[in-house]
């Protein structure tokens, strides 16, 4: 079965490029909206993703200077 | 009907560009990063389209793309955000009110001045005589709206840069015409709309920032404050771009037509447009020029923008009787009262035609002719 992973962004503009680079790459992801109890600040964008993607997950937001949250399992 | 209005916004759009922008509206009406629903999620990402086509054309980063309604609202965005109070500002003497007139209420009209008219060496020492040691921000433009007249905004932004001062360039006649980019120009901000040379709807502009902004967008003051999707319970706006300088709904589908205006614009290519409108402007100059009773204004400067005078006949006369030949020009100031003082037209303004890539050379003869018979008539 697989685990869902989800980590959050900034806002919706990093959410937009982190789904367009990670599709590039073939990992397959949700573009979603996250309330307050992802972020003390109130509303922000995430993604959630198969968390066997992790490591390109990250490696790829690192690349693209894509700032994001902890991940979680969900 | 002709239209040679290009200078105030392009006409018509390519069909694919009013195809986008119906499309986005009737199939994607959501608030794009408002809500969570797939209508928002589609339009977000026709926003972001819109952001990564600008970035591409100014060689910036998406996040650095600061979207507006226009070119002024834009100049005012980066005037605002960039410049610190008492500020030392230097401008050109051609520039639009869209700078002239936040510049003016920046430094309660205590900015400097210099001489655009030239060769780009000539230029180049005339605004190195203008610095001072205090000043801290420049803004001028890359092409004059009234003219062909092309600042040397590369050699503008290198001096700049290594004189630590701050550079906006209003890119409003330059964007879909001609290079220009943060790169190339060492710019802090260049600004433009999207409904003129990219063939954009009018309700569509941007400022694009420098790369360092994006990593420090502390530095930038907000203009506009309010909702962005982002941060809600915070009551100051967001420390990252671009929604630090973006409040309120963008208009979506106007974005996604600027998506496909750069597109076409790209398709074409800037030389070949630039090389389209140039030759376009020296045919009308060249007629006009041998056409006793019109007085040319900057024709030295080349370009796809003509400005010329006729005897005895006050500008908005001219541009009414060209009216009523199914002619579409403007006429009097152009909202650049500074530019047509330095081109020393007449009181009353000129009458400006602007051409774009898709203007025929049968739309100049009928121009050409028109004048003519208003000459021979007046």
């Amino acid at each position: 079965m697989t685990t869902l992973c989800l980590l959050t962004l900034q806002s919706v503009t990093y959410s937009m490029k982190a789904q367009r680079v990670l599709s590039e790459r073939g990992v397959w992801l949700n573009a979603v909206k996250l309330g307050s109890e992802y972020a003390a600040k109130g509303c922000t964008h995430g993604i959630r993703f198969d968390c066997r993607d992790r490591r390109t997950v990250e490696r790829v937001l690192r690349e693209n200077r894509i700032p994001y949250s902890d991940i979680k399992t969900v | 009907m002709i239209y040679l209005d290009n200078a105030a916004t392009s006409y018509p759009k390519p069909e694919s560009v009013w195809r986008a922008a119906d499309r986005a509206a009737r199939l994607w009406g959501g608030n794009p990063g408002r809500s969570g629903h797939r209508l928002a999620n589609r339009a977000a990402q026709i926003v972001y389209d819109c952001r990564e086509a600008v970035a591409g054309l100014f060689e910036a980063s998406p996040e650095a793309v600061v979207f507006t309604s226009n070119a002024t609202g834009a100049l005012n965005l980066a005037i605002a955000s960039l410049a610190k109070p008492g500020d030392e500002v230097l401008i050109s003497n051609i520039e639009h009110n869209a700078v002239l007139r936040p510049v003016h209420r920046l430094t309660n009209g205590r900015y400097r001045t210099f001489d655009a008219l030239g060769d780009s060496n000539t230029v180049e020492q005339r605004f190195l005589a203008a610095l001072t040691p205090q000043t801290a921000l420049v803004v001028c433009a890359h092409v004059s709206n009234l003219c062909g007249l092309t600042l040397p905004i590369e050699r503008i932004g290198r001096i700049c840069y290594e004189r630590g001062i701050r550079l906006i360039v209003d890119a409003s006649q330059s964007a879909g015409h001609l290079p220009v980019s943060i790169a190339a120009t060492y710019a802090d901000a260049i600004c433009a709309p999207g409904h003129k040379g990219l063939y954009g709807l009018m309700g569509s502009g941007f400022a694009v920032f420098a790369d360092r902004y994006v990593e420090n967008a502390r530095v930038l003051r907000p203009f506009v404050c309010g909702g962005n999707g982002v941060n809600s319970r915070e009551r100051t706006m967001p420390d990252f771009l671009p929604e630090r300088l973006e409040a309120g709904t963008l208009p979506m589908p106007a974005l996604a037509a600027l998506s496909e205006g750069i597109r076409e614009v790209r398709r074409i290519g800037l030389t070949t447009i630039a090389a389209k409108e140039e030759a376009c402007g020296r045919y009308l100059c060249d007629a006009f020029a041998s056409m006793p009773g019109v007085s040319l204004y900057g024709v030295r400067y080349g370009g796809g923008t003509v400005l010329f005078s006729l005897d005895g006949m006050a500008s908005e006369e001219v541009a009414e009787a060209l009216d009523r030949s199914g002619i579409c020009v403007r006429a009097g100031l152009h909202c650049c009262p500074l530019g047509h003082e330095t081109l020393g037209t007449p009181s009353d303004g000129a009458v400006r035609v602007s051409v774009s890539y898709f203007t025929h050379r049968r739309d100049l003869d009928a121009l050409i002719d028109a004048v003519a018979k208003i000459l021979r008539e007046r």
